[in-house]
């Protein structure tokens, strides 16, 4: 009996060590960034980071923090997404907006916050960020529309302020192609109902765009990021409808207070 | 892989065997897009001969252990690629690693039952690692 527990033991641990020595290997890291590493999208990242910094000052102990903050950490956790892996920063901009940039950072404006009627919206827009950070999508959107060798140019340094700042706004004032977009919000319904977050407040965000969309104001930038808004608001419910859930409504005083107002 | 000739099984027994050892392969081609197809085949087998000499239900009883391991490791690889299909799930280097990983046993568990079911023919004992060491254990004369 004992010999036939250590042979078992011996091929468990033989089909474990070969799954541990494949998992080695990146098999999916190279696929679609010709050798774009983690590390440089972390430098590019900070890069892009840095010259948003230069024109706008970030909000670190404020109120919104607290909110956007909180909102953060309900959505990883419950969809065991690492603690602090997705860096949150909070710039003050009227402008209606918040991106994602390399290296797992999302930007969130005050004029979003302000424009956001329930927490659930903010909650919807941020989860609908993260779902780009998860897929990928962020560099997938550069490669596309810088092409990768300005990105290995600024992450060598060899960038100049006026690139750095042309790629930052490509990142954060144009849409990502059509497919992405569905498949972020599609992903964001799923991080907020396993998050206990109602994700229709992404769909009602979504449509109060769309009905204001004739607004070109440079301050709702984010109808340029997100097009075809009615059509995602519908195509949203129709994926929260697949499986009804029971939330838990968020309460903060941010909201409470403009309400008394 | 242990090979010796305790038994002297004659050309019928020795047929019998073999054709365990090709059930179970034919088994584990058939029932590589849906792993429970090969247990089920070699489960019937085995039924099918529980009355037969000990030399014949030995091998039957080894052929049938080691689809168990496959079973698992294959069940496993299709549950995720089901997940990944329907749900959220993305591709990773994890579910690639492991992808590989079952191919090489699924080969390595082909080619052994091969050569089992050639050597059994002739009428030589093949003893697999640690199934054959657990048929010992379970299969009674």
């Amino acid at each position: 009996m004992k010999k036939a527990i250590f042979q078992l033991l011996i091929i468990v641990a033989a089909f474990l060590l070969t799954w541990f020595l494949f998992s080695k290997i990146n098999f999916t890291g190279h696929m679609d960034l010709d050798g774009f590493s983690t590390a440089q999208e972390k430098k590019l990242g900070e890069l892009l980071l840095e010259s948003l910094s230069q024109s706008k000052d970030e909000i670190k102990h404020d109120s919104i923090n607290q909110v956007v903050n909180n909102i953060l950490e309900k959505i990883t956790t419950a969809n065991k997404i690492e603690k602090g892996a997705i860096r949150l920063r909070v710039f003050d901009d009227q402008t209606v907006n918040a991106f994602a940039l390399p290296g797992d950072q999302l930007i969130i404006f005050t004029g979003l916050v302000d424009y956001c009627k329930t927490p659930e919206e903010l909650a919807g827009v941020m989860a609908h960020e993260i779902a780009h950070i998860q897929k990928d999508h962020v560099m997938k959107k550069l490669v596309k529309e810088v092409g990768i060798s300005m990105l290995f140019v600024i992450v060598a340094g060899n960038g100049s302020f006026e690139i750095v700042s042309e790629v930052l706004k490509t990142i954060s004032s144009r849409a990502f192609d059509r497919d992405q977009e569905s498949e972020a919000d599609i992903y964001a319904v799923h991080l907020l109902e396993k998050a206990k977050i109602n994700p229709s407040g992404l769909s009602d965000f979504l449509f109060r765009l769309s009905q204001e969309s004739d607004d070109l104001s440079d301050e709702l930038l984010i109808i340029s990021t997100h097009p075809g808004s009615a059509d995602r608001s519908v195509a949203i419910l129709d994926e929260i409808k697949k499986n009804p859930s029971k939330y838990k409504e968020l309460h903060y005083d941010f909201w409470e207070h403009r309400s008394e107002d | 892989m242990e090979l010796n000739t305790p038994f002297s099984p004659d050309d019928h027994e020795s047929e019998k065997a073999s054709n365990s050892y090709l059930m179970s392969l034919l088994a584990i081609m058939v029932g590589m897009p849906l792993p429970i197809v090969n247990l089920i085949a070699t489960i019937i087998f085995y039924l099918g001969n529980r009355k037969a000499s000990y030399f014949v239900r030995w091998h039957c009883t080894q052929a049938l252990l080691s689809q168990i391991s496959v079973l698992i490791a294959n069940s496993v690889g299709l549950s995720w690629t089901l997940r990944i299909i329907f749900t959220e799930l993305t591709v990773t280097n994890n579910y690639i690693a492991y992808m590989i990983t079952v191919v090489i046993f699924n080969i390595t568990e082909i080619i052994a039952t091969i050569f089992a079911a050639q050597q059994v023919r002739k009428g030589r004992h093949v003893k697999f690692w640690f199934f054959g060491t657990v048929t010992e254990l379970i299969c009674r004369k």
